[in-house]
C-alpha cells in the first residue's frame, strides 16, 4: 500500500506526463516547505518552494485588497514559458512549470485535477 | 514630501512583524501559522514624509524573497532578540545593506531574556549601526518612541 507521498509523488508524475509541455510539478506547504516534486534536474526545491509559498500567500493578499475575491491562481508568464500556482487543499501550494507552447486552457484542467487529488492525500 | 522603504530584517522569531504591529497597529502581516511567508507592510509617517515598513520573513529559506524585498531600502531595522546567535542569513543580509552604504539602526528586543548581551554586535565586522535601541515587545515603554527616532534620524 504506497504512503501518501508515494501517492502525491505520482499524482505529480501522472500530471507532468499527461499533460503536454509540462515540465515539472512541485506541491508545497503554505509556509515554503517541499511536500513532493517532479521538477526537472538541477532545480534548488527549498528555493522554488520557499518562493512558491511568498508568491501564492502575496497574490491572496493582493487579489483580497483589490477586492478580486478568492485566488484561484497566481500566473507567471516569461519568455520561455509559465509558472502557475494554486492551492490544493487547505495546507498545501500546486506549482506547475510549463513551456511557452502550453494550452493554459489544458493545463489548469488538469491542475485542478491533481489539486484535488492532492487534498483528498494530505 | 518624501517617500522611503525602510526594512526591517533580522532571524525567524526575532520579532520583526511583533515590532511593525507594535509600531503601527493594523500592519500588514502576510504569515502561515505565526510566521511570515512573503512580508509586512505598514507606513510611518511624519508630517508630509512617509515610511514604508517592509518586514521580511525570516527563515534560511525565504532568502531569495529577502533578497527582493531590499531593493531600494532606504534604511533598515535589524531585529535582534537578546540571547539568540545571529545566523548567516542575517549576517550575509545587514552586511550587504551596510556594504552599500544604507544606514542600519538595530533593535535588540530583550522579551524578559536575562541573556547577557554585550558582545554579539562587536562580533561582526561591517559598518556599526547608526544606533542600537533596546526594547522589550513584551512591554515597549520608550523604545518605540526611540526607535522611531533614530529611524527619521537615519533617513535625514
Amino acid at each position: 500500500m504506497p504512503t501518501a507521498f508515494e501517492q502525491m509523488q505520482q499524482a505529480l508524475k501522472t500530471l507532468v506526463t499527461n499533460t503536454p509541455d509540462l515540465e515539472g510539478a512541485a506541491t508545497v506547504s503554505l509556509d515554503g516547505l517541499i511536500l513532493a516534486s517532479v521538477l526537472p534536474a538541477g532545480t534548488d526545491e527549498d528555493r522554488v518552494s520557499a518562493m512558491a509559498a511568498a508568491l501564492l500567500s502575496l497574490g491572496e493578499r493582493t487579489a483580497e485588497e483589490l477586492q478580486r475575491g478568492t485566488l484561484e491562481q497566481v500566473y507567471v508568464k516569461g519568455n520561455d514559458g509559465y509558472i502557475i500556482l494554486m492551492q490544493a487543499g487547505p495546507e498545501a501550494v500546486l506549482e506547475v512549470i510549463a513551456g511557452k507552447g502550453a494550452k493554459l486552457g489544458m493545463v489548469l484542467l488538469d491542475m485542478k485535477r491533481a489539486a484535488q487529488e492532492i487534498t483528498r492525500l494530505l | 514630501m518624501r517617500r522611503a522603504k525602510v526594512l526591517v530584517v533580522g532571524a525567524g522569531e526575532a520579532g520583526k512583524s511583533t515590532l511593525i504591529k507594535a509600531l503601527v497597529p493594523g500592519a500588514m502581516n502576510i504569515e502561515v501559522d505565526g510566521r511570515t511567508v512573503a512580508m509586512d507592510h505598514a507606513v510611518l509617517a511624519r508630517g508630509q514624509d512617509m515610511l514604508s515598513l517592509i518586514g521580511v520573513p525570516g527563515q534560511e529559506r525565504f532568502a531569495p524573497v529577502r533578497q527582493v524585498l531590499a531593493t531600494g531600502a532606504a534604511c533598515a531595522v535589524w531585529v535582534h532578540r537578546a540571547g539568540q546567535p545571529v545566523d548567516s542569513s542575517t549576517r550575509d543580509l545587514v552586511s550587504s545593506i551596510a556594504g552599500r552604504g544604507i544606514p542600519y539602526v538595530v533593535f535588540v528586543n530583550r522579551e524578559d531574556s536575562l541573556a547577557d548581551e554585550d558582545g554579539w554586535l562587536g562580533a561582526v565586522d561591517f559598518h556599526p549601526p547608526e544606533a542600537v535601541v533596546v526594547g522589550n515587545l513584551f512591554n515597549p515603554g520608550t523604545s518605540l518612541d526611540e526607535l522611531q527616532r533614530e529611524i527619521w534620524r537615519s533617513i535625514d
